[in-house]
């Protein structure tokens, strides 16, 4: 329970040096980002008066010192107030209501189906060192994982998409499709994300097994191990019972930096396709220096991170006893 | 284990984590220095690693030959637009007349050379917070460690694309220095672990008893302790600012009239060539991209095995060799 | 000894296990019969460990029995089929590793390991395999509710302990102990080594004791056997081989540790240390440490430098490979 307490400290200095960082981005950047955005949004704001104090505090104004504007930003952060977008018209909680459910949907299969297949290779990989396994997925997925989400993503696009017509290839869903829980909405959203979903299983497998192999290799050589084969058990129950189930907990560990840059194949991935989550919408937003949905989408994908951290630091915990007794 | 291959194990590698100091190297005596010509020599030998710095060095040095190449001008649309890869237009031609190839030999300069100044201010700043840290220990290494952690849980492409939102032009040179400040954690942390493990050993004792200055510690005497790490570093973050300039140009936040792999690929899916068939105007530079990550990918593959014994099977008596690189760390490989 | 029976428990013939291109065992032949408690004693990196390995088969690669047969009750070992060996692994002959700390499974509970053990033997249902557990922790001192803790949850000495039960577990007719007591204090040590000698005499099981300090063989082997750089220098009755060491190795290894009784004496040890297995010394493997190796008498020292001693009884189950007992006879 320390352990996660101490995370939980941490994941909180985390959000409030992200929060520290968003207020101050504008602030520091040359020339004045409220100025150019009022020009460049007049007929939005002069339609919504009401927006205007949380635009000062969010991007810097002259009327308001940093002192103030600080506590102000940060009180309307935690009330909820994220801001309104200006490209939008729209509320920004609203924009994140529509778009963040898409990206948790590929995401979260996404990285479930490159972990189980990254890691379960990688446990056969150093199972049986020189296999085919090790001899030829190894290199295959690592070739595969020098290739940047958004050129995969069009190789993928033309050749599966247009070319050989298997794949939608763009939106989340078709135009003609009534939104709904309807088994013909969900069937057409599945539909969809499949391919998305296999460039993010294709880029981000490799590392997955690529970690589990080197330390299973090592796994491999403890004496826990060989007391293991020695009590006779299966082969198969020494491979996962006892070498994996310890192999698995080190590249757990680097989650943290894979989660913070898969969000980085995200939005690469969502442009390519069109599809409407959170990271096309904030290449839109930044292109049409809609900046309070831009800082607020920054703050999500950072809290996101975060998120998914502490659900990791929790499943690790449950996996090694060390960590939750000490 | 028998006591037998005990002698073997050299590291107790953890390479998703990648933070720990080396603690098993410690046998190899006080001073396991590993000059750098050794380090590259053993590189070189490697058949990965060789493979990589070769495909590597042949991408730079077609850049920097690109006038001998090829004779057009890369920013001069004058091809027939929309053709095809021919024996004339080796790369096919956009439809708005650009030679393709020319443009990706020509593209390759921008993207290296941002790529590489990104490498040199993210890698000096990693280099100078991971050894202070390391050395100084204390609320110095507290407060760098922290820092250092907070930028591995902030994602590094949404940053940059927030900052470029911010500038109003975001110039090759601006790009370099906006890539090189988000991209310094990882080596940082890893850097840190090795100085620390290096922090106790006699020369860095010795050299406090004789009252040398903090800087020149860390820098004239931990630091060409840490050479062949360091390599290793800039291998890595260069792949990482590879990705990040190609995404970010990709991705519009780049100056669209200079050319670039990144922008190349960004005029590509601009007039949507995609729809139309134009398969070359895409894979042509993202091939470049893909084979430059692939490069540096396969050193790092070298480096890993120098590092690790275990993970390649070769000989016991080759191993043995390669325990004096014991001390090199590699923590994940490839950005993306 | 009362009780032997003449047909050897296991024996292990001509055995030779190479690592790559080191030998590690170099044609090692050693018997040990039924409820016999023999000690192999030698300094680290002498290949023991690799006799244990070989024994279960569990060798990693490189690692690999080149030649030589491993017979159990005269049947070779290396006929077994893989269910067979698995079969065979445990219910016949159980081990007990060098350091308890890392050779149980640190995310399992120390329970669930016995169980995952029972059940790849025998049919049996989890929470009676638990329940057995339980009893096995308590013939070895340790409170049955503590098949609920995980290994990092044990002191050194209760880890060891639980990895003894383990190996008690389907009654085997050997235990392989190899160092069991190395990472332990001294008091640990003895209390765990007299609780062996305690259950061999409950369960009449054999014991091949592996261990660098020849010291702990003292009060509890019948038969000793000495290694060095891979092969068996010495062989003999315990008391025959602490009252008349033959080989000059054997003699410094028991000088590298006070007796326990008698007068204080200077210790000695042995100069030098343990030879590169992959480049082992020409002749006598001994002869770069060996005290009676001198230029003095030129025609013992050439043979000593070119020719390797064979392993010739001396006396009645004593075995030596050394040129100057050779000399003596």
């Amino acid at each position: 329970m320390r352990f996660i307490l101490r995370r939980l400290t941490f994941y909180g200095i985390a959000f409030w040096a992200a929060l520290t960082i968003n207020f101050a981005l504008p602030r520091l950047m040359p020339g004045s980002p409220l100025d150019g955005l009022l020009l460049r949004y007049q007929d939005v704001i002069r339609a919504n008066p009401s927006i205007l104090p949380t635009l000062k505090a969010q991007l810097g104004s002259k009327d308001e010192p940093v002192w103030q504007a600080y506590p102000h930003y940060i009180g309307n952060v935690f009330t909820g107030d994220f801001g309104f977008s200006t490209a939008k018209g729209v509320p920004v909680s609203d924009v994140i209501a529509q778009t963040l459910p898409w990206s948790i949907f590929l995401v979260g299969v996404g990285f479930l189906l490159s972990f189980a297949l990254g890691t379960t290779l990688g446990m056969f990989a150093a199972w049986r060192r020189g296999g085919f396994t090790d001899n030829v997925l190894t290199p295959l997925m690592m070739a595969l994982q020098s290739f940047p989400a958004f050129f995969l993503s069009l190789l993928a696009v033309y050749f599966l998409g247009l070319r050989l017509g298997w794949f939608p290839i763009q939106h989340a869903y078709s135009n003609e499709t009534n939104v709904g829980l309807t088994w013909h909405f969900l069937g057409d959203a599945f539909r969809h994300a499949q391919l998305p979903i296999l460039i993010i299983v294709a880029i981000s497998a490799g590392g997955w097994l690529l970690g589990m192999r080197n330390v299973m290799i090592n796994t491999v050589a403890e004496d826990y191990i060989s007391l293991a084969q020695a009590k006779g058990l299966r082969d198969r129950r020494v491979m996962t019972r006892y070498a994996a189930r310890n192999a698995i907990l080190p590249p757990l560990t680097g989650f943290a930096s894979f989660f913070a840059s898969a969000v980085g194949g995200l939005i690469l991935i969502e442009v390519v396709f069109s599809y409407p989550g959170v990271g096309l919408t904030i290449q839109q937003a930044a292109l049409g220096h809609d900046y309070p949905l831009v800082q607020a989408l920054l703050l999500l994908l950072s809290l996101c991170v975060l998120l998914a951290n502490l659900i990791m630091d929790c499943v690790y915990a449950v996996l090694d006893p060390r960590v939750r007794s000490g | 284990m028998t006591e037998f291959a005990h002698t073997d194990v050299a590291v107790v590698d953890d390479p998703s984590a990648g933070v720990e100091p080396v603690a098993g190297a410690g046998s190899a005596g006080p001073q396991r220095r590993m000059p750098l010509p050794d380090f590259a020599r053993l590189l070189l030998r490697n058949p990965k690693s060789a493979f990589g710095i070769a495909v590597f060095a042949g991408i730079v040095l077609v850049s920097i030959a690109a006038p001998l190449l090829t004779h057009g001008d890369p920013t001069v649309p004058n091809d027939l637009p929309g053709q095809a890869p021919s024996r004339e237009l080796p790369f096919g031609s956009t439809d708005q007349g650009y030679n393709v190839y020319t443009q990706v030999l020509y593209g390759g300069r921008l993207s290296l050379l941002v790529a590489g100044s990104a490498t040199l201010i993210s890698m000096a700043i990693a280099i100078t917070l991971g050894l202070v840290a390391a050395y100084s220990g204390g609320w110095i290494d507290d407060c760098i460690n922290l820092l250092t952690n907070i930028f591995l849980v902030i994602p590094g492409l949404p940053l940059l694309i927030v900052i470029s939102a911010f500038l109003t032009s975001t110039g090759p040179a601006t790009m370099a220095v906006i890539i090189g400040l988000t991209s310094w954690a990882i080596e940082t942390r890893i850097l840190r672990g090795q100085a620390m493990s290096l922090r106790n050993r006699d020369f860095v004792l010795a050299a406090k008893v004789a009252g040398e200055s903090t800087p020149r510690i860390v820098f004239g005497e931990l630091m060409p302790n840490m050479l062949s790490r360091i390599a290793a570093g800039f291998a890595f973050v260069f792949v990482q600012a590879i990705f990040l300039e190609a995404a970010l140009e990709f991705l519009g936040f780049g100056d669209a009239n200079k050319v670039s792999w990144g922008t190349i690929l960004f005029w590509a899916t601009n007039n949507s060539t995609l729809l139309q068939g134009e398969w070359w105007h895409f894979v042509f530079p993202g091939a470049a991209i893909s084979l430059t990550i692939l490069a540096i990918v396969f050193v790092n593959y070298g480096i890993d095995e120098l590092s690790n014994p275990r993970l390649s099977s070769k000989s016991p008596r080759k191993r043995r060799r390669r325990r004096m690189l014991a001390g090199i760390l590699w923590p994940r490989s490839a950005a993306a | 000894m009362p009780g032997v029976s003449p047909q050897p428990l296991v024996e292990l013939d001509d055995l030779v296990v190479d690592y790559g291109r080191v030998r590690a065992v170099d044609h090692v032949s050693l018997s040990i019969r039924p409820g016999e408690f023999v000690g192999l004693a030698g300094e680290s990196g002498c290949g023991k460990s690799t006799v244990a390995h070989a024994l279960l088969r569990i060798l990693r690669p490189p690692g690999e029995i080149v030649s030589g047969r491993i017979l159990f009750k005269g049947e070779d070992a290396a006929a077994l089929s893989r269910e067979q060996l698995r079969r065979f692994r445990w219910r016949n002959i159980s081990l007990v590793f060098q350091s308890a700390m890392d050779s149980l499974n640190p995310v399992m509970r120390v329970g669930d390991q016995f169980v995952d053990m029972l059940r790849a033997h025998e049919r049996i249902d989890r929470s009676q395999a638990l329940a057995r557990a339980g009893e096995l922790l308590e013939l070895v001192g340790i409170d049955r509710n503590r098949i609920r803790a995980y290994p990092h949850e044990l002191s050194g000495g209760m880890r060891q302990r639980v990895v003894i039960a383990m190996a008690l577990a389907l009654s085997p007719e050997l235990i392989v102990m190899d160092e069991p007591t190395t990472a332990l204090d001294v008091v640990v040590q003895r209390e765990i080594l007299q609780e062996i000698e305690q259950l061999k005499r409950e369960f009449s099981f054999a014991v091949l004791f592996i261990t660098h300090d020849l010291s702990l063989l003292v009060e509890f082997s019948d038969r000793i056997a000495i290694m060095y750089a891979g092969e068996i220098v010495e062989s003999a009755p315990a008391d025959a081989l602490f009252q008349r060491p033959e080989h000059p190795y054997t003699v410094g290894l028991m000088s590298s540790f006070p007796p326990l009784h008698g007068p204080i004496v200077r210790l000695t040890g042995i100069p030098g240390s343990p030879p590169d297995l992959a480049k082992p010394p020409t002749g006598c493997r001994f002869h770069p440490r060996c005290p009676h190796c001198t230029p003095d008498a030129p025609q013992l020292y050439a043979r000593q430098l070119s020719e390797r001693p064979e392993l010739r009884p001396i006396a009645p189950d004593h075995l030596v490979a050394c040129h100057l007992a050779e000399e003596r006879l």
